[in-house]
């Protein structure tokens, strides 16, 4: 097991290596007017454009820019984001924690929900419970997020004022930025108990509710439908089988024998799931006004703020396959018949 | 899973048991797109300029929603010598920095030298250097291209020099290199405030002197101390900006300690999604809101009940925006001329210098469809390439509208009359996102085809970053393009849209000796009403020979809480809006009632 | 012995067991009927919108391309006798993919006799757009999977068949597609290749294949395994014949349900993007455009009420779940219909 992890380890570098190799080199399609558009956003700036593209030698060539770019990375510099107006690993040491606290409230509640939606399922299959939970589910999951949170933004926050957007309340945000509040882990309700305070730790899960919402309805339809077929085959299972004609009562069979087993799959799809979640915390992030890394690496995309690209490419890389290696240990945990070999 | 999430809704509403308001003395502005960046010699944009234009200050400034009379701010008079060469300007005294420090002649000097030192390609470096170096309004590094001597260097440095002297701590003296009517109001742009010398070369910044001037030429200075530091001696002060919102506060030294501004604390917020703007302010988390387009203001905003829609029909923006023809199309490898031929499946590049094809497209252009449709009425038709408001504006000169017939006629006589009949194919592009391009090129597009079944005009979408490299290498051949003000003074924009060597006239290849020489008569002269003349008989000169073709201009409005008011409002109106201010006022105005 | 008689005999597909359960489960029979409709509407797009066109001054370019004048617009695109009617069903000009703009206004219009569903933002057709949106929704989805599977096949294919280094080598190579949140690279993509439909296809197929790859290699190995290929590698057979003959057929099987079960997933990724921007240009007949022009309008008014636009984004919406839920139910119902468990 633990050569399984040290391998697993190992290939991290080479992974991320390919990553990036793979971004910077599509980045040099362009030309180097093409990439001074990060810097210039109207044609009245862009009158010294030449200028521009002298000074963030936007015409050297591939090899130059990745060779300094890749030793810059080495001695743990990203580079500069034209976006964030600083260097691309000071954003993401200030956004990680905004899009981390966001992924694990969104996180628990959604997982939870799918587990519990694919649980009913499976227990009354092809019962009017089944079909209504399946097409709730798939209805949520095509439906367009856009217009999900457009409605709970106009009635939670517009209409009943009973959420926010943003992080916290404007005078908590005011708070944090004089000092008044410390900041210790850039995560609002953490940081509020930390400071002792429940209100602003109150405030903080007040302006996480309708994010999370609109994720548990978009995501885990994703999740009731594995947990729905794995709960399906452990049901039909032997085991499960003689735990029945042992009369033991239903609820306990399937709660305690069939949902123990069909939880395997889902932890893959929770490992599946950190992948969808940065895409999801995207979307997120720029409906309801989270300043997480999601709201600062689109517009980045579409600016062509290619170190803050390549850094976001990095930091996804590893989480992912972090993620991964957490998962492979996992299922050790849960199913001693895999082994590591 | 049920009770876990009844929690959180429960939690949601205990919090929500007060109704959401910012305080008496918080004022919070909900906007679009990004403060580019805080240092006054680097930003050029407006978002930025909503933030220095209240924490630095300039020498004079516009007073209330005027663009024609002037106040002073850290200067308290001026004179201009006989040869209209020499400004002097005599400086307010006991005026302190946000650091403590006291304001002398020293500051305005270095703030100035270091506004033609650095004067980065994307900054607006450019038309201070014009007035007081030449150079072509360029920074050292790239005027010279790193091919220099050090006596060239040694003469740029030099005219650096010479061109702010301090006479005394409290006098300063600009030196022109020629007469330049324009001067005076360039100093109220917020590039030549006025920074904290002590301050920003103790951290960092250049220092002043000659010995590292050239290693800051060109320089981008987002990557300084300044970008996000505030050495200014504004009525507030930065408490925080990370590269999204501001936070800044009511600053106690303020040398204008008789007019305490009401508020206390300023938050300026970056909301990108406009829906949810709309809702923070029906929420009441708002006391402004940047609301982009007239359709959403009359359905989503007008109705509200805690929010107010202030506009007037004078409420236009120091802005114009034009269809240009562009008269030297790159023909190299440009798929958006076709064929480059005059053969019925392209355009060759010479094709709008025949002004028969340029009258063509004006009279198939509908004037009325945009303003009644895009700007839903509110918008009014522009005689001149110049804003109303501005000196010189000509509302007399005929413009330009749909006439089929004449439409015709001219197509009929372009190119000898073979136009019409071989027939054309050309795209006209615009940067995705940009909803008055697209609509312009479709209005084009519609009514030229219709005119002959051989006329085809594809409307294409390009990116942001391909569009800036085809129009930069001259490739579209027809195309819209806007300038804001960066003073009040039409000479920024006449010389822009039609002198030759002007930036956007120079890019389409719009040459008329004629018109050269009325706008450099106008720039030699400093007489109001002489100069207004002759900007009208370039009105006149530009419709005869259409380089471009203005398009209306719509009329502003802004959206605030019902209880935000400013002070120097004029009478009827609840807060008072000058064009040239990025923000439409100043926060030290705002009043809460 | 040959050995393709080791291999299961099988009935006639529809009286097989499998068909039956699929044909009594009611879910399955829903989104078999919701696809038919789909494909219906696809396909004669032209003749439901012809009035549409016919009536447009916009979508003139679309007549010029068929060949056809305004007057006589509506009867040709509606008769099947008509040469333009086939022509506008099976190879319609692009022009025709542009949706109709009534006129250059930003606001919505209601329903109308001249516009069934109504005008979205800036006056464009809702039924227009949703009608010929759901031919670019096959297309896409049917390409993207098409250009995934293939590319996954034949990597995966290589990586089971090969095996040893090449295996290990592949894999690795998927690990690095697989560790890359799909929405960034599609972003990247169509930035710097110019944000349009057929970039955004490719970036999306290119980010999929892998997961392909990795399926059909895992069911390559499992069908190695079995004793037919056994036997018919015990009968001399050479690798590649065995591999073409045996193994492929037998493992793609499976994928292919897989794969297909994608489209919908793919159209729903798809019309995100569109939203965001990255996609097919402004105007362009696809269903995430059409919630983008409902953007501003999904809460109507705030002097009417909530609902004053509820045509703008209810049908496109609409669109969007019926799609989903047809190729969600099918899958589910397909794949409770192969699992011989049940």
């Amino acid at each position: 097991m633990t050569t399984f992890i040290v391998r697993r380890l190992l290939q991290l570098p080479i992974v991320l290596l390919a990553i990036s190799l793979l971004i910077f080199g599509m980045m040099q399609f362009l030309t180097p007017e093409q990439r001074a558009a990060t810097f210039v956003k109207s044609e009245q700036q862009a009158q010294h454009l030449d200028q521009v593209i002298r000074q963030y030698n936007l015409d050297k060539g591939f090899f130059v820019q990745y060779g300094s770019w890749l030793k810059e990375v080495l001695h743990g510099n990203l580079g500069f984001s034209k976006q964030s107006h600083e260097p691309v690993l000071t954003t993401i040491a200030k956004r990680l924690p905004v899009s981390t606290e966001l992924a694990l409230y969104m996180f628990f509640p959604t997982l939870a929900f799918g587990i519990w939606m694919g649980t009913m399922a499976a227990i009354h299959r092809d019962k009017l419970i089944d079909q209504i939970v399946r097409v709730f589910a798939i209805a949520g999951w095509s439906l367009p997020t856009f217009v999900l949170a457009i409605w709970l933004l106009a009635v939670l926050y517009g209409y009943l004022h009973c959420c926010g957007i943003g992080r916290a309340d404007d005078k908590y945000m005011v708070m944090f930025a004089q000092g008044t509040l410390k900041t210790y882990t850039g995560m609002i309700t953490v940081d509020g108990l930390l400071n002792g305070r429940f209100d602003v730790f109150l405030s903080g899960l007040k302006h996480l509710v309708m994010p999370v919402l609109t994720y548990m309805v978009v995501a885990s339809a994703q999740i009731m439908r594995v947990l729905r077929s794995s709960m399906l085959d452990v049901l039909n299972s032997d085991y499960v089988r003689t735990a029945r004609a042992k009369g033991l009562p239903e609820r306990v069979v399937n709660l305690k024998h069939a949902r123990r087993n069909a939880i395997i799959p889902v932890v893959t799809i929770a490992g599946l799931m950190i992948a969808f979640m940065i895409e999801g915390v995207f979307f997120i992030e720029i409906i309801f006004n989270i300043p997480g890394l999601g709201q600062w690496s689109i517009p980045a995309a579409i600016q062509l703020d290619f170190p803050a690209v390549i850094g976001i490419a990095l930091l996804t890389g590893v989480s992912v396959s972090l993620a991964n290696l957490a998962v492979d240990i996992l299922y050790g945990m849960i199913d001693p018949r895999i082994s590591f070999q | 899973m049920r009770k876990h999430l009844l929690t959180i809704l429960a939690l949601g509403f205990v919090g929500a048991m007060a109704f959401a308001a910012t305080g008496p003395d918080t004022y919070v502005h909900m906007t679009y797109g990004e403060v580019d960046s805080l240092d006054p010699a680097q930003a050029y944009d407006t978002a930025s300029g909503a933030i220095l234009e209240n924490i630095y200050e300039t020498l004079y400034t516009y007073k209330g929603q005027s663009i024609t009379e002037y106040e002073p701010v850290l200067a308290t008079s001026y004179s201009i010598s006989d040869d209209g060469k020499t400004y002097t300007f005599k400086l307010r005294h006991d005026v302190l920095f946000h650091s403590g420090n006291r304001m002398t002649c020293r500051d305005v000097e270095y703030s100035i030298k270091r506004l033609l030192v650095t004067n980065p390609g994307d900054s607006a470096g450019w038309f201070y250097a014009q007035s007081l170096i030449g150079y072509d309004g360029v920074n050292a590094k790239d005027y010279f291209g790193g091919k220099a001597t050090q006596a060239d260097l040694d003469k740029y440095w030099n005219a650096i020099d010479n061109s702010v002297k301090c006479v005394d701590d409290y006098t300063v003296q600009f030196h022109l290199i020629k007469k330049d009517p324009s001067f005076f109001v360039k100093l109220m742009y917020t590039a030549s405030s006025v920074l904290d010398s002590k301050y920003a070369i103790a951290h960092g910044e250049w220092s002043g002197t000659k010995k590292d001037w050239y290693d800051w030429a060109g320089k981008d200075l987002r990557e300084g101390f300044l970008h996000n530091h505030d050495a200014g001696t504004g009525a507030y002060k930065l408490v925080k900006w990370d590269g999204k919102d501001v936070y800044a506060e009511r600053f106690i030294g303020y040398w204008d300690y008789a007019h305490k501004p009401q508020m206390k604390n300023i938050i300026i917020k970056v909301v990108d999604e406009q829906a949810t703007r709309i809702q923070a302010l029906k929420a009441g988390d708002a006391d402004r809101i940047t609301v982009n387009d007239r359709a959403t203001l009359e359905t989503q905003i007008r109705g509200m009940a805690n929010a107010k829609i202030l506009e007037s029909d004078k409420w236009l923006g120091a802005a114009a925006t034009a269809v240009f023809f562009n008269q030297k199309i790159a023909a190299k490898d440009n798929p958006l001329i076709g064929s480059g031929k005059l053969d019925g499946n392209g355009i060759p590049a010479d094709f709008f210098t025949d002004i028969n094809v340029r009258k063509a497209f004006a009279y198939s252009f509908n004037q009325d469809d945009i303003i009644k449709d895009l700007y839903m009425g509110k918008a009014v038709p522009l005689t001149m390439a110049l804003p109303p408001s501005f000196l010189g504006y000509d509302p007399n000169i005929p413009i330009y509208n749909l006439d089929m017939d004449k439409a015709e006629e001219y197509f009929k006589k372009a190119f000898g009359g073979k136009l019409w009949d071989t027939g054309f194919t050309m795209t006209i592009a615009y940067n995705s996102g940009n909803t008055t391009r697209k609509t312009v090129a479709e209005i084009l597009k519609q009514n030229i085809e219709a005119l002959n079944p051989k006329f085809k005009i594809n409307v294409k979408a390009m990116p942001w970053p391909q569009f800036l490299a085809a129009y930069k290498n001259g490739q579209l051949p027809a195309l819209v393009l806007g300038w804001g003000a960066d003073y009040a003074d039409p000479d920024n924009f006449i010389y822009t849209f039609y002198h030759s060597n002007g930036y956007f006239a120079k890019k389409i290849g719009y040459h008329n000796p004629k018109m050269d020489k009325l706008i450099e008569e106008a720039r030699s002269i400093t007489d109001p009403k002489k100069r207004a003349e002759l900007y009208s008989k370039v009105g006149y000169l530009a419709h005869d020979d259409v380089p471009v073709l203005p398009l209306p201009s719509p009329t502003g409005w802004m959206v605030l809480a019902k209880n935000v008011y400013t002070l120097h409002a004029p009478a009827g109106m609840d807060v008072y809006n000058n064009p040239m201010r990025s923000g439409s006022f100043l926060w030290k105005d705002i009043i809460k009632k | 012995m040959n050995p393709q008689d080791m291999k299961p005999k099988r009935d006639p597909w529809y009286r097989s067991k499998t068909f039956k359960r699929f044909r009594r489960n009611p879910l399955a029979i829903v989104g078999s009927l919701l696809l038919l409709g789909f494909v219906v509407v696809a396909l004669l797009a032209p003749a439901i919108t012809a009035p549409q066109l016919a009536n447009t001054p916009s979508a003139r370019p679309c007549l010029r391309d068929l060949g056809v004048k305004r007057s006589e617009a509506v009867e040709a695109l509606r008769n099947p006798l008509n040469a333009v009617f086939w022509k506008a069903v099976l190879a319609p000009p692009r022009s025709c993919y542009n949706i109709p703009r009534a006129s250059f206004s930003p606001l919505p219009k209601p329903p109308s006799k001249k516009h069934p569903m109504g005008l979205s933002g800036d006056s464009y057709d809702i039924l227009y757009g949703l009608t010929w949106g759901t031919r670019t929704a096959f297309y896409v989805g049917f390409l993207v999977v098409g250009i995934s599977l293939a590319i996954g096949i034949v990597i995966g294919g290589l990586s089971g068949f090969l095996g040893g280094a090449t295996d290990n080598l592949i894999m690795r190579v998927t690990d690095v597609m697989l560790s890359f949140p799909g929405l960034v690279f599609v972003m990247i993509v169509s930035v710097i290749f110019g944000s349009g439909l057929t970039t955004v296809m490719l970036a999306l197929a290119l980010i999929r294949w892998a997961g392909y790859a990795r399926f059909f290699r895992g069911d390559i190995l499992r069908t190695k395994a079995q004793d037919f290929v056994d036997a018919a590698r015990a009968l001399g057979a050479s690798p590649l014949r065995v591999f073409l003959k045996h193994v492929l057929p037998n493992a793609i099987g499976t994928l292919l349900i897989l794969a297909s079960m994608d489209v919908g997933a793919i159209v729903l990724t798809a019309s995100g993007l569109s939203f965001l921007g990255l996609g097919a240009p402004v105007g362009y007949a696809d269903w995430g455009q059409m919630i983008s022009f409902a953007r501003g309008y999904i809460l109507g008014t705030a002097q009417g009420t909530p609902f004053d636009f509820w045509y703008v984004w209810i049908y496109p919406t609409l669109m969007l779940v019926l799609f989903g839920l047809a190729w969600n139910l099918l899958g589910d119902a397909v794949r409770d219909a192969l699992d011989p468990k049940s």
